[in-house]
């Protein structure tokens, strides 16, 4: 059957290429579609703010209780912690003005740490504050502490996160529907040999936010385009319709919108392709995060593969022979996608260094082409669903001049990742809107200390509000005057 | 005295799944003219052999590293030189490189046979002649280099790329090196987590994890981060296409590329920017009988601490190339041969000097993490 294909395809050039298209096709969506899939997000979106419809939403728009971002006064030192895979990191944060200056360290979190009980992972946290701190001279501070942690999370407060569920590979048990800080407080006081206070928790698109406001004033949108994908942004008050404290000013707090869940409920299913599906049917978490799996580099890579094998299995690639690792599932890595596109000659260096890593023995220049081909038409279809929504957010918010702050390792090593958004944020965002995408260096760490400063700031100030009023009260009663000297004491 | 002893042949597989095979023979070799013949007791497992075997190269490491006792010798050696029993190790040479292991090896050239102290246990002798030795020579190779740039530098890194038993040799011998010099750190770089962990418990300055899934920018970053200042020499005993172009992206002016040739692949460099930035890439030399002799002599005396290792029998061969190449064994592995071995198999842990010395509490810690692994080849006395 083989050789007949072949055979018919020497006949008709055109054939191959025809063939190709068909099993590449679904991957190229129209402008309609984009425009499509804006509104259903805004649907989401809505549904998620919603006092009734958030139970049944799959957009969760959780309130991050940020309700400020940095005004540049933020001054001292702060630890920060960062905890969102295998890589565990410390960080030193002296903030001065618009001057960051960092000391950090890696701490590796083994395989059994990750699978074992919650105990056991916060007292290897505890361990590693430890050791940094040692190392660094800073057992005599007591210095406040910010905390990311990027696991999808339940806040009742700044410094009150209940972990919802655990993903990219971790299962600690006795830590979902818990307070990490609880947790986290609990293992430091086991250790009793070192004063940390957890100010903070956020997660990594809040501190992407967060650090390039620090130098961006017009920041007010967190983008995080790597492993997952995610986005947070700020959202007025009013229409915050679960907000449950005060009113008052800042009339605004940030949005974790968790978009990644979208299309859990079906909304997708117009673009979905079988290879997402595929995909979808042998992931950890089987009809979740739909949205995510068509974008994040947990999938790309896969999506890839499976679109190489289909390929292969018809003759049109390879010659129909392939290797083991082609066909082993999650090898062919999404830092592939991003080295085959990086080739712009027909050298084909890196794609020749993929394959031949993924042991494939006998390629052709138009092998590299097609490879080449179908890692384009997935890493913009991903750029495209990801400037859909960044699109949507831009229009709800409706704020003249946007800047948004990016980070993951998608956004930053894909060489075609920024410009394809610019030009489709640019198509589907209202006439009279401005954006910027702008990469946020390091918010995790950074943008967990300015959230732990911005906590200090209007903690401070919240004291000083209370003692003021507390003074004003006591004008006229002589009791109370000599209650608040005592207290001063 | 004819026994029914094993033999393990190697052949180059048409099989991936079974690379060695273990038959019996009868025929006991004969004692060759002015050599001996040595009973293997325990041959060292390399996990690149492994790898090498299934592509069908010829690793660079002979195929093992030989301990064992003389069996017997031929009578034209003074009897003093060689008595039957005494514990040796053989020098990796092209003469043992085809045999294969066998529980008998024929010796034609009695200076490839170096002899060990009674103290010293056997299955730590069998680590030197291969891995140590050749960990033992890259250092030698950088020593000169690293101290000349300490008198320029305030702080020298070193970067060695594999956290597998050559990485944990180089560890340790470069702890006997370096000494009480603090300006000298030496750093890990591996693809396993769990490897990385033990090259840390072994001592070296830090460890960065290269994980393959991440993009090459990043690998890079983080390597510079925890290198304040670059890498000035890399000791890469993997040598591949990834880990080539990482080092000299990491590598300062002037520096040393130490690589140990067990290569998979072709590695392309571009020679313009190694001359702008005077760089050198050197193949690591093979090491000598007297560096052998060196090594033995400061095991024995507790200057150099041998990394962790695990026992297992010869026949799970298979199992142990397998459970190597998944990182599933942290450590180096020994192959156990013949029954006469039980007594000491039954005894063995997970063993490093210190515990032979005295008492360690980081045998613990390494008991603990190897709860993961292949449970039958491991003997715990207490966990």
């Amino acid at each position: 059957m083989h050789q007949v294909l072949k055979a018919l395809m020497t006949m008709l050039p055109d054939c191959e290429d025809m063939l190709v298209e068909n099993i590449v096709r679904p991957f190229h969506l129209s402008d309609d579609d984009y425009k499509k899939i804006m509104d259903l997000m805004l649907e989401s979106f809505n549904k998620g703010l919603g006092k009734e419809s958030n139970e049944t939403a799959r957009v969760k728009m959780f309130p991050t209780y940020v309700r400020a971002v940095p005004d540049g006064t933020e001054e001292g030192d702060f630890l920060a912690l960062d905890l969102g895979g295998t890589n565990f990191r410390v960080l030193l944060i002296n903030l001065k003005g618009q001057e960051v200056t960092m000391e950090s360290k890696i701490y590796l979190i083994p395989q059994h740490i990750m699978l074992g009980t919650g105990i056991q992972l916060f007292d290897h946290i505890a361990e590693c504050i430890f050791k940094f701190m040692k190392e660094n001279c800073l057992l005599e501070k007591n210095l406040p502490l910010g905390f990311t942690f990027s696991f999808p999370c339940k806040q009742k407060g700044l410094n009150k996160a209940f972990l919802s569920t655990w993903t990219k590979g971790f299962k600690c048990e006795g830590v979902e529907g818990n307070d990490i800080v609880k947790l986290l407080h609990e293992a430091i006081e086991r250790r009793g040999d070192m004063h940390v206070e957890c100010l903070a928790v956020i997660n990594d698109t809040v501190g992407a936010l967060m650090s390039c406001a620090h130098s961006d004033r017009n920041c007010a949108l967190g983008l995080i385009l790597g492993t997952g994908t995610n986005a947070c942004y700020i959202e007025e008050l009013p229409c915050v319709e679960l907000w449950d404290e005060d009113m008052e000013d800042p009339n605004f707090v940030l949005i974790n919108t968790e978009w990644g869940a979208f299309g859990d409920d079906g909304a997708l299913d117009f673009i979905k392709t079988d290879y997402d599906k595929h995909v979808d049917k042998h992931s950890i978490n089987t009809g979740r995060q739909i949205y995510e799996k068509m974008i994040s580099g947990m999938y790309m890579g896969e999506i890839v593969r499976l679109v190489l094998e289909k390929l292969r299995r018809h003759g049109l690639l390879f010659q129909g022979k392939g290797s083991e690792e082609l066909s082993t599932r999650g090898r062919f890595y999404t830092k592939y996608v991003s080295e085959i596109e990086s080739d712009v000659d027909d050298g084909f260096k890196n794609t020749k260094q993929v394959f031949d890593e993924l042991c494939i023995d006998h390629f052709t220049e138009e092998d590299c082409r097609i490879a080449q081909y179908v890692c384009s038409l997935v890493s913009t279809r991903a750029a495209y669903l990801a400037s859909a929504g960044i699109a949507c957010l831009l229009n709800k918010m409706n704020r003249p001049e946007v800047t948004v702050g990016v980070d993951g390792s998608l956004y930053r090593f894909h060489p075609h990742f920024h410009d394809l958004m610019m030009e489709k944020i640019q198509q589907l965002l209202n006439p009279g809107l401005k954006f910027k995408l702008m990469l946020s260096h390091d918010g995790s760490g950074k943008g967990a200390a300015l959230v732990a400063a911005v906590a200090n700031r209007l903690n401070a100030e919240k004291k000083l509000k209370a003692q003021k009023k507390q003074t004003d009260n006591c004008a006229n009663s002589e009791e109370c005057c000599q209650a608040s000297a005592q207290s001063q004491r | 005295m004819n026994k029914n002893e094993v033999q393990v042949a190697m052949k180059v597989p048409e099989n991936l799944a079974a690379p060695f095979e273990c038959s019996s023979s009868l025929a006991m070799p004969e004692v060759p003219k002015g050599g001996m013949l040595v009973r293997v007791c325990y041959a060292g497992a390399c996990y690149c052999e492994g790898q090498m075997r299934k592509t069908g190269n010829k690793p660079r490491l002979p195929g093992f590293e030989v301990a064992g006792v003389i069996h017997d010798v031929c009578n034209t050696i003074p009897n003093s030189n060689f008595i039957p029993g005494a514990k040796v190790i053989l020098f990796p040479d092209e003469e043992l490189a085809n045999s294969g292991y066998m529980e008998y090896i024929r010796i034609q050239n009695v200076e490839n046979v170096v002899q060990i102290p009674q103290n010293m246990p056997l299955e730590v002798a069998a680590m030197l002649p291969g891995g140590a030795l050749l960990s033992y020579s890259a250092l030698l190779k950088a020593k000169p280099h690293v101290e000349k740039l300490q008198d320029v530098k305030s702080c020298v890194n070193v970067l060695v790329v594999g956290a597998g038993g050559l990485g944990l040799w180089a560890v340790r011998l470069a702890q006997d090196f370096i000494g009480q010099n603090t300006n000298i750190r030496l750093f890990v770089a591996d693809n396993s987590i769990d490897k990385l962990l033990t090259a840390q418990d072994h001592g070296c300055y830090d460890i960065i994890h290269w994980n393959e899934e991440d993009h090459e920018q990043y690998i890079i970053e983080r390597t510079l981060d925890a290198c304040r200042g670059g890498v000035d020499v890399v000791i890469d005993f993997v040598s591949s296409p990834r880990t080539m172009s990482r080092s000299l992206k990491v590598l300062n002016r002037e520096g040393l590329i130490l690589v140990g040739g067990n290569s998979l692949s072709d590695v392309s460099i571009n020679l313009n920017a190694l001359a702008a930035k005077q760089q050198s890439i050197v193949g690591i030399p093979k090491g000598t009988i007297s560096q052998l002799q060196e090594l033995v002599t400061g095991v024995s005396e507790g200057k150099i601490n041998p990394p962790c290792f695990s026992i297992h029998p010869v026949e799970d061969a298979n199992q142990v190339f397998e459970d190597l190449a998944q990182c599933k064994i942290t450590g180096r592995a020994v192959l156990s041969f013949g029954t006469d071995n039980t007594a000491m198999m039954n005894n063995s842990t997970m063993l490093n000097n210190t515990q032979m010395m005295n008492n360690s509490t980081q045998m613990m810690n390494n008991s603990t993490r190897m709860t993961n692994a292949n449970s039958n080849s491991l003997h715990y006395t207490d966990n």
